[in-house]
């Protein structure tokens, strides 16, 4: 009988000597893998950071074994995506599991961890967030609970890295003698798991009372009071003072991205360029006496090598950098799912539920981590609002930085109505999809964290991650923009472009003619569609008519390519073909519509 | 099944009523939940000792504590849970 009937060929799932590391939502299972493997992955203080499976390699004595990190799950009943994945797992003959316990929310993780030693497969468990269980008043008889769930127990805080050693050193001595031969974990000897469907009719309340049981042996009380944090947590629960103090916490981050960016940008960054590398590139070149052409590719007013230090270095990555900062911050934090659950009457009202807002949050920053994240969504129509309202109406943070430049130069008042502009465009698409697509969006059902001081050395390590990532992944399709919009530019295409698009950019938008650029470099990143702007002298309403059509033109290529892979290609386009003729629609109207009202005057 | 007897036991005394309308900051004991499975695997069955916290406002969500697991469920799933007083204290 073939046991596994939800089993995959795939290469991850065929590999020999996996270990997998498992554990509710949340108890930072992605800290240990990064500290095990030294491959970095991103953890966050709210469930479902990880959305699919990590693999890395992870050295135990003198073996190498792969390391998997599954997404965290509440049970092994298959009622989701992350749960069939980690029952995927569990059936493909790992050699051992190191179960995540929460020592701060014991009974639910080791209700889940009965779920998993029905598989019989040798076990490791870290009883992790020891700190914040001690925090909450619980004090844990560690011997005890080996006892009672038969397997090795190490207390760890995997944040400081405490207690790591002591897992590597007892996976050796469990794994280091003789192996359990593959056929005992085999069907034949197995009493059924959900993998084949036979769960001997049980909907998990015996388990659930199992770990009721364990839990009032080995837990007592202490007489922790509860400290500032967790005051503080249960305050950000309350409309008051949680309101005020969320919105003052998104306030002073923004505050911290927009002015700190800025400043990076006047004082430091802009004299850099202007006045060092981009003159400096001009001695070298001029004097080798290039064709009229190439010379202009390389340092006329759209050269390679002053655009690309103006525009990516100047402009985009103060905004990137401050925005990655303050975001893994709020991150950490444990801030986001408790603006979630305020949010949620007013999310709900605009159709989705306010666990959608963490993704929305996501895509201020890009949107294809967003995207990728809203597979934690229950239904498919949750995922395609989700994904729309941060498609047209979410600026990501490069976009956002040159937005600011381009808009603030002029008044502040511009940047609020194109946010405004913006606001309006994502509540409207909220409210049209809610209406239209089939399907229907499940209420809130969301694990409130414990608010955490983020520990630096994981917070550092994630920062370092995403600038990284910023760099490797946006670099490039950056530095290609830059190349095309040298080469039209220079080469006499854009002047023909412009010539045939003038009905739309001059006509209908009342833009210069120039602005054709920031069309076609839109389509390949974001914020390419906002920087030719900045040189082009618009008066205030080309701004804004600029910023609005940027803002809700096309995404990216890279967005587009995630919305084809997570939904399909038809979804990709017909979001493309929206978002673009939007974008002209309104960007176009308001263009009139100000000039109407000016007329009157 | 003791258990089943219990709650119809107790049923005679008590009102139930929806999580949703509960009053805040009380302990109360399941007494039916909706066919949802992530329910299920938060724990919530009929019998579950559950402590209402608090009910936002205009439609907001209902925040319970399960046990040491804090919870937000939005407003329709919240109607949809019934639930009595519990007297076991």
């Amino acid at each position: 009988m073939k046991c596994h009937i939800i089993a995959e060929d795939s290469k991850v799932l065929a590999k020999e000597n996996k270990i997998l590391l498992m554990g509710t939502p949340n108890v930072g299972k992605s800290v240990f893998f990064s500290a095990l493997t030294n491959v970095h992955v991103i953890s966050s203080n709210y469930t479902g950071t990880t959305v699919s499976y990590m693999e890395g390699t992870y050295q135990v004595g003198e073996t190498q074994y792969t390391l998997i990190d599954v997404p965290g799950t509440y049970s092994l009943a298959a009622t989701s995506v992350a749960e069939e994945v980690a029952i995927r797992f569990m059936c493909s003959n790992p050699v051992a599991v190191l179960f995540v316990l929460n020592a701060a929310d014991l009974e639910g993780s080791i209700k889940l961890a009965l779920e998993v030693m029905e598989y019989n497969i040798p076990i490791v468990f870290a009883l992790n967030l020891m700190d914040v269980s001690e925090r909450k008043g619980f004090a844990i008889n560690v011997k005890l609970l080996e006892q009672e769930l038969g397997a090795p127990v190490i207390p760890t805080i995997a944040v400081k890295g405490k207690g790591l050693d002591e897992i590597t050193k007892t996976f050796a001595q469990l794994l280091g003698g003789e192996r359990p031969a593959l056929s005992e974990r085999s069907c034949s000897s197995c009493s059924g798991c959900a993998g084949c469907g036979v769960t001997a009719g049980n909907d998990g309340l015996e388990y659930w009372e199992r770990a009721r049981q364990i839990v009032r042996k080995v837990v007592s009380r202490t007489d922790a009071q509860p400290n500032f944090l967790d005051r503080l947590g249960d305050a950000l629960l309350r409309p008051w003072p949680g309101l005020p103090l969320a919105l003052l916490i998104l306030l002073v981050s923004l505050g911290i991205v927009v002015g700190g960016g800025k400043a990076l940008r006047a004082v430091l960054l802009l004299p850099l360029v202007n006045q060092g590398i981009v003159p400096f590139f001009e001695r070298v070149i001029t004097p080798l006496n290039l064709p009229p052409v190439l010379h202009n590719i390389l340092i006329g007013n759209y050269g390679v090598l002053r655009i690309s230090f103006e525009w990516i270095l100047a402009l985009v990555m103060p905004y990137v950098l401050l925005f990655q900062v303050q975001f893994a911050l709020l991150e950490d934090s444990g801030v986001l799912p408790r603006i979630a659950v305020m949010f949620d009457s007013l999310m709900r009202k605009l159709g989705v539920q306010g666990g959608s807002l963490i993704h929305i949050f996501l895509g201020f920053g890009c949107a294809v981590p967003a995207i990728i994240g809203t597979r934690t969504a229950t239904t498919h129509k949750e995922r395609l609002m989700v994904t729309a309202m941060v498609c047209f109406a979410i600026p990501c943070i490069s976009q956002t930085g040159a937005l600011i430049s381009l808009l603030s130069a002029y008044s502040v008042g511009l940047l609020l109505a194109t946010a405004l502009t913006g606001a309006v465009i994502f509540v409207t698409v909220a409210l049209v999809l809610g209406k239209f697509l089939k399907g229907n969006v499940d209420p809130l059902i969301l694990e409130v964290p414990n608010l955490l001081i983020p520990e630096p050395r994981a917070y550092f390590k994630k920062l370092w991650v995403r600038i990284k990532q910023f760099l490797v992944e946006a670099e490039g399709p950056m530095l290609i923009a830059v190349f095309i919009a040298a080469i039209i530019a220079e080469t006499g295409i854009l002047a023909g472009l412009a010539e045939l698009l003038k009905p739309v950019v001059s006509g209908w938008l009342g833009l210069p003619e120039g602005a054709v650029m920031s069309l076609i470099l839109g389509i390949i990143r974001r914020e390419m569609s906002v920087a030719p702007l900045l040189s082009l002298n618009l008066n205030p309403l080309q701004m804004y008519v600029g910023a609005v059509v940027s803002l809700l033109y096309l995404p990216c290529l890279s967005v587009f390519g995630i919305i084809a892979k997570e939904f399909n290609a038809r979804t990709a386009v017909v979001i493309t073909v929206c978002t673009t003729f939007t974008a002209l629609l309104v960007g176009g109207l308001m263009n009139h519509l100000v000039l109407f009202v000016q007329s009157i005057f | 099944m003791k258990q089943m007897h219990r709650r119809q036991g107790r049923h005679r005394n008590h009102r139930n009523h929806s999580l949703y309308t509960a009053p805040d900051n009380c302990r109360y004991k399941v007494a039916a939940v909706p066919d949802v499975k992530i329910l299920n695997s938060l724990g919530f069955y009929p019998g579950t000792v559950i402590h209402k916290k608090k009910q936002y406002r205009l439609g907001g969500p209902v925040l319970i504590c399960r046990a040491t697991r804090e919870i937000a469920l939005g407003k329709d799933i919240a109607s949809a849970i019934l639930v009595e007083e519990d007297s076991t204290l």
